[in-house]
């Protein structure tokens, strides 16, 4: 049995995660720091975002008309804040009405969407697993853009989980269909099901819309922060305790599916039912997310592989990581779809793609001179 | 070296064990004893059902007829968990590309003896040290597992199972792929666990190899046992041909003093 360690063409240019791999020879563990660090990152984001944009808003008067209102909320006289920093009302209400709110919806989006991404391609062994691979976002879509077409919109989120619902069942069913489960199967089915989903959403759309529900049914499909309130936030915070949090805790028997089915099933764990509960876990992500801000791409397919390499594929570390990248990439996509064009918008799901394909070819050019 | 575990070892034995897929018949009335501190070879051409036995002794697959006793008791009537503490798996290779460290990997056979939702302990990581120097694996743990050789990541594949801390390790083609030099060196390795009182199964496709490690085999031919006992006296030229169709001829091996086997072409037309 040889030794000898090869030589991998990365070795002169070290990347980040080196100097860990050097110190775990000695038993540590401090992957495990790395949600902690992105933890900060995300305060810091949300904080330094909150600020940018045309309003004229210094970190400083929002930090003290933060204070002024949890003063406010203490005593029960809510205007204090603004006095204290000297902001107008208008200013004031784009910081608590509009960019809050949006900052909030857009990091637990990233989450949702990063989350999802992380345990389908676990779940499936499939590097190019995410919401979309399995039919999720696409039915997602199809359940919301039928209803908003229908004019009601109040159901919009149960909507969009309705249809990631249905799209992944009929996914894993049409994969069953043809054998066992296997992830290979999944993937083509997904395919089928994310195609069929797209097509009636196409055609919903052209024969329903007309006037301005083209321009809110395309902001829609390229995926779109730019309506988010608080409810956008009750709606995806609510998603993401009662779906991602779960998945955060249980994570780690993720790993036993590293080495395939049987593998998994040997180490004890039971891995039909292990499959369905986390895939209908994400099929509840997707589906809230989706409902606010429409289908943003490649979140859940690049954010798993960019922080992998940070932390290790191990679940228990990956995850959260994952959750919380996926958090600060959204809120700085949004961020800069709001205000690189200004006064225009873009919708963000062009920046995360534009931002996306890129450091995905990337990722891939890397995992090839790795092998 | 230490034993594999605390977990019974000791003689599986299949009762009456059938498996169907859909309408087709895979495995019929296996009656088989696979004893303690041995290792045994399961043979069989293709399709002869050596993958689906192996996966419905793990419990991975469910028998339709007959089960599976561990020094007597019903593998079945224990939990998932529990069954996963006396017995481990390693699949025939699957070919991926698993980002994990090695250590990482070995540590994937601790989940049977902690709650989902709790983290590794240093007892934990003690065994996976244990266990990667018992494959003769030490220092590998930071490396990624796909950056080692085959040989190699058979060998973490079995520190994975020594991990599982279980009596029983079941192998399915586990010299698939793999150099001369690195099938001698897993298959001594088994030979070693079972010294320390493991009972190993290993599914094999080499006859010679087999016939040199094993010692015992069962042979499997169209989904039933067609010949099982000590090696030496089970594996003969007569067993080969009828089951391979294979005109064979068994002679010493000089250098080992165990029988080798020498095939001559297929004597049907």
């Amino acid at each position: 049995m040889s030794l000898q360690h090869r030589t991998r063409p990365w070795d002169g240019a070290p990347p980040a995660g080196r100097p860990f791999a050097a110190v775990r020879r000695a038993g540590a563990r401090p992957a495990a720091l790395w949600p902690l660090a992105l933890g900060g990152v995300l305060a810091v984001s949300v904080v330094l975002a909150l600020t940018i944009g045309p309003a004229d808003i210094s970190p400083l008067q929002a930090a003290r008309s933060a204070a002024g209102r949890v003063a406010g909320a203490g005593t029960g006289t809510s205007p204090a804040g603004r006095d204290a920093a000297g902001l107008s009302s208008v200013q004031e209400a784009i910081l608590w009405q509009l960019r809050l709110p949006r900052l909030l919806t857009a990091a637990f989006v990233g989450a949702g969407l990063a989350l999802s991404g992380a345990v389908m391609q676990a779940l499936t062994r499939n590097p190019l697993a995410d919401p979309y691979l399995l039919g999720l976002s696409s039915g997602a879509s199809l359940g919301a853009v039928s209803v908003l077409l229908l004019g009601a919109a109040v159901v919009l989120p149960l909507a969009a989980f309705a249809g990631a619902m249905a799209a992944l069942v009929l996914t894993l069913t049409l994969a069953a269909a043809a054998g066992s489960i296997s992830p290979s199967r999944t993937v083509l089915a997904g395919l089928a099901v994310s195609s069929a989903a797209s097509a009636l959403t196409s055609f919903v759309i052209f024969f329903s819309a007309k006037g301005d529900s083209y321009r809110e049914v395309l902001n829609w499909l390229l995926g779109s922060l730019a309506g988010s309130t608080w409810t956008s936030v009750a709606i995806t915070a609510a998603a993401f305790l009662l779906a991602g949090v779960p998945i955060l805790l249980t994570g780690g028997l993720l790993d036993g599916f590293s080495f395939g089915d049987n593998a998994a099933g040997a180490l004890g764990l039971n891995v039909p039912v292990l499959r369905w509960v986390l895939l209908a876990g994400t099929a509840v992500l997707t589906g809230a997310m989706v409902s606010v801000s429409g289908s943003i791409g490649f979140v859940g397919l690049i954010l798993p592989h960019a922080v992998r390499l940070l932390t290790g594929a191990r679940h228990r570390v990956l995850l959260p990581a994952v959750a919380l990248a996926g958090a600060v990439f959204l809120v700085w996509a949004d961020t800069l779809a709001r205000t690189v064009f200004e006064p225009r918008e873009i919708p963000v799901g062009i920046v995360t793609a534009l931002i996306g394909a890129p450091v995905f070819a990337v990722l891939l050019w890397r995992r090839k001179t790795q092998t | 070296m230490s034993t594999a575990g605390q977990a019974a070892a000791g003689e599986l034995r299949t009762h009456g064990l059938a498996y169907s897929a859909g309408r087709r018949l895979i495995l019929s009335g296996i009656e088989c004893a696979l004893p303690g501190s041995a290792v045994t070879g399961l043979l069989g051409p293709n399709g002869a059902g050596k993958s689906s036995l192996l996966r419905l002794i793990a419990a991975v697959l469910k028998p339709t007829a007959g089960q599976v006793s561990l020094a007597g008791t019903d593998l079945r009537s224990l939990k998932r968990k529990a069954r996963a503490q006396h017995v481990a798996f390693v699949d025939q290779q699957v070919d991926a590309d698993v980002p994990l460290s090695v250590s990482d990997a070995v540590l994937v056979g601790r989940l049977p003896y902690r709650p989902a939702y709790a983290a590794e302990t240093s007892r934990d990581e003690f065994i996976v040290q244990r266990s990667l120097a018992q494959v003769g694996l030490e220092g590998f743990g930071a490396r990624r597992l796909d950056s080692l050789s085959g040989g190699e990541r058979q060998r973490v594949h079995i520190a994975r199972a020594l991990a599982q801390e279980t009596g029983v390790l079941l192998l399915d083609e586990p010299t698939n792929h793999l150099d001369l030099s690195a099938q001698a060196g897993v298959l001594g390795l088994l030979r070693g666990l079972a010294r320390g009182g493991s009972t190993v199964v290993a599914a094999l496709h080499d006859i010679n190899l087999t016939a040199a490690y094993c010692d015992h085999v069962v042979v499997l031919a169209g989904g039933r046992v067609v010949a099982s006992g000590e090696t030496a006296g089970t594996l003969t030229p007569e067993l080969i041909r009828s089951v391979y169709g294979v005109p064979a001829v068994r002679l010493d091996n000089p250098l080992t003093g165990r029988p080798v086997f020498a095939f001559g072409g297929t004597d049907q037309p």
